[in-house]
């Protein structure tokens, strides 16, 4: 690909512990954490396990503020919650907007709400952070792949996730090209109503198309002609596999966690 | 001056991870008839160049004029200004989309809202300077054509415009023999008409056959910009950044090294064969 990668997902590379453990190790170890943030009900164990984000972004060598990215298109929800809390909670009256009451409990519970959502964006981001996305694709076909013996196509759905995954960016620079071709010849893509909008983006989309089949075609013929026949049998250059430092990896993720959740019971 | 950039820049994803600065500083200007070559290695930034020329890229920073006035400062009257020049991509058939070849050309002229004879006229035009019968193809679709005809056909959908400056990127790229030297004659006979051109290429022998001016682009830098005599005589520099100089550059030189007297550094096969026939009329003597 000549080099030029679109920035895909969010995907830092970088060499770190975290890229290099199992993605399935990975994958597990989130959805604990995300699991276990629901079980924390304490506001200060909550604020204290955000001290853990900018501990994991060093770890994981991926500057912090690429990591608070991951927030910003959720901003809105965040407020929304924040703001449903803070009006719709019984309690003592701070300030009224109107009809609108904010209560000091709706204001504590907030706090909490969107602190814990804040949380569970920014620890599960990690993934999609160090890990990209083919060996993401990887790691679903792997825990997937049990699922086999009922005839559920595991690998067909891994392979075709990662051939989506790789030519998206290919797409993209082509349809770019495409588009400025077009508005060389004077086609104009933003302006007009709705109708002629769409329309506008006819000489767009079927050279997109057309070239995307095109693609397909080559591809698979190419798959074919280096032996490509299916699932069954296929042994890979890279196949995932535990180490021990993996192993290491997890039991201090759960230590962590559980000690977490099990500080904000006591409290 | 038909056009004039003044210390262009042009960076791709600007302030993401992957920022990548294609062009720094270039000026240029382009005069009318001129016939300009664009060469440089893989990734130099030729193709980023032609789309700031043709007025589709917005520079990171620098200014582009067309005839006096800077064509970004007025969004408004940006596709107007445009269709002073003409840019046909790298590969431009995968541009084609209409269901015949004639409503694929007059994609230009019907956005600008011109009517259905000028269409026609412009059209049959266009179509015949790149060597295809109107009548013959009119009807046909593009997808049925061949490679080197769809490529035609997609030129014309450019020439349509009567661009006063016509920029080609790689336009010989995959084509045969007699499709090349044909598109290169076609492009000659515009230039002659009147028509500046700028040429993007990597062949080295047709940028001497046909250029009267080159310009040099490496790692987003002009480094040279002068006739293609002198931009070939430092085979040196040129074979550093991945470049070859012309074959009859290089068999002139070793002719010399051999005892021929050969005019110096001939640049194109004709040059090349006058000097040998000068050479050896001249030790017959
Ligand atoms: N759409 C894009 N997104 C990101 N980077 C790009 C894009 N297009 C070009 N580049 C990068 O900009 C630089 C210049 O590219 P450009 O296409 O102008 O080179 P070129 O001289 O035309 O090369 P070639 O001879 O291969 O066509 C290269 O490093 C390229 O990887
Ligand atoms: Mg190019």
């Amino acid at each position: 690909m000549s080099g030029r990668s679109l920035a895909l997902g969010q995907y830092y590379a970088a060499k770190s512990p975290l890229h290099a453990l199992d993605p399935r190790v990975k994958l597990f170890l989130s959805l604990t954490i995300v699991t276990a943030l629901f079980f924390v009900d304490n506001l200060a164990v909550l604020v204290g396990a955000a001290f853990l984000v900018p501990v994991l972004a060093s770890v994981a060598k991926v500057p912090f503020k690429w990591v608070l990215k991951g927030v910003r298109p959720l901003v809105f929800i965040l407020f929304f919650t924040f703001l449903i809390h803070l009006f719709l909670t019984e309690g003592a009256t701070l300030f009224a907007i109107g009809p609108l009451r904010a209560t000091g409990e709706g204001l504590l519970k907030g706090i909490f709400y969107s602190t814990r959502l804040i949380l569970v964006i920014l620890f599960s981001s990690f993934i999609t952070l160090t890990t990209s996305p083919v060996q993401l694709a990887d790691a679903i076909e792997s825990i997937l792949s049990p699922l086999k013996v009922i005839r559920f196509p595991a690998h067909e759905i891994a392979l075709m996730m990662t051939i989506a995954l790789r030519f998206i960016p290919t797409l993209l620079t082509e349809a770019e090209t495409i588009m400025k071709a077009q508005k060389g010849r004077g086609a104009n893509f933003d302006s007009g109503n709705i109708l002629k909008r769409a329309r506008s983006f006819i000489p767009l989309l079927i050279p997109l198309f057309i070239s995307a089949f095109r693609r397909a075609d080559e591809l698979a013929l190419a798959m074919e002609a280096r032996g490509y026949a299916g699932g069954s049998g296929r042994t890979r250059l890279h196949s995932l596999k535990i180490t021990p430092r993996d192993v290491a990896w997890l039991f201090l993720g759960l230590l962590i966690i559980f000690s977490v959740v099990g500080l904000s019971w006591r409290l | 001056m038909l056009i004039e950039i003044e210390d262009v820049s042009y960076t791709y994803l600007a302030g993401s991870q992957a920022a990548n600065s294609a062009l720094s500083k270039a000026s240029l200007t382009i005069d009318r008839g001129e016939f300009i070559a664009l060469i440089g290695p893989t990734g130099s930034g030729k193709s980023t160049l032609a789309q700031v020329l043709a007025g589709l890229l917005r520079p990171s920073f620098g200014r582009v004029i067309y005839e006096g006035s800077d064509i970004w400062e007025e969004p408004k009257l940006l596709s107007k200004r445009r269709s002073l020049t003409g840019l046909v991509f790298q590969e431009p058939e995968k541009q084609l989309f209409e269901m015949t070849v004639a409503e694929d050309i007059a994609f230009w002229p019907k956005n600008l809202g011109l009517g259905a004879e000028e269409i026609t006229t412009r059209a049959k035009s266009a179509l015949s300077a790149v060597g295809l019968d109107y009548e013959l193809y009119k009807d046909r679709s593009p997808f049925t054509l061949s490679g080197g005809e769809m490529r035609r056909v997609a030129i014309a959908g450019i020439l349509v415009m009567n661009p006063k400056v016509l920029i080609v990127d790689e336009p010989t790229v995959g084509l045969d023999h007699r499709g090349r030297t044909g598109l290169m004659d076609k492009i000659q006979k515009l230039n002659q008409a009147g028509t500046s051109i700028v040429f993007v290429s990597h062949d080295m022998d047709t940028v001497a056959e046909y250029a009267q001016r080159v310009i040099l682009i490496n790692e987003g830098r002009i480094i040279q910009d002068s006739s293609p005599r002198e931009v070939f005589r430092n085979k040196e520099m040129l074979n550093k950044i991945g470049l070859e100089v012309p074959v009859a550059t290089e068999i002139g030189a070793r002719l010399r090294e051999v005892g021929y007297h050969i005019a110096p550094d001939p640049v194109s096969v004709s040059e090349l064969e006058a000097g040998i026939l000068a050479s050896r009329g001249e030790s017959q003597r």
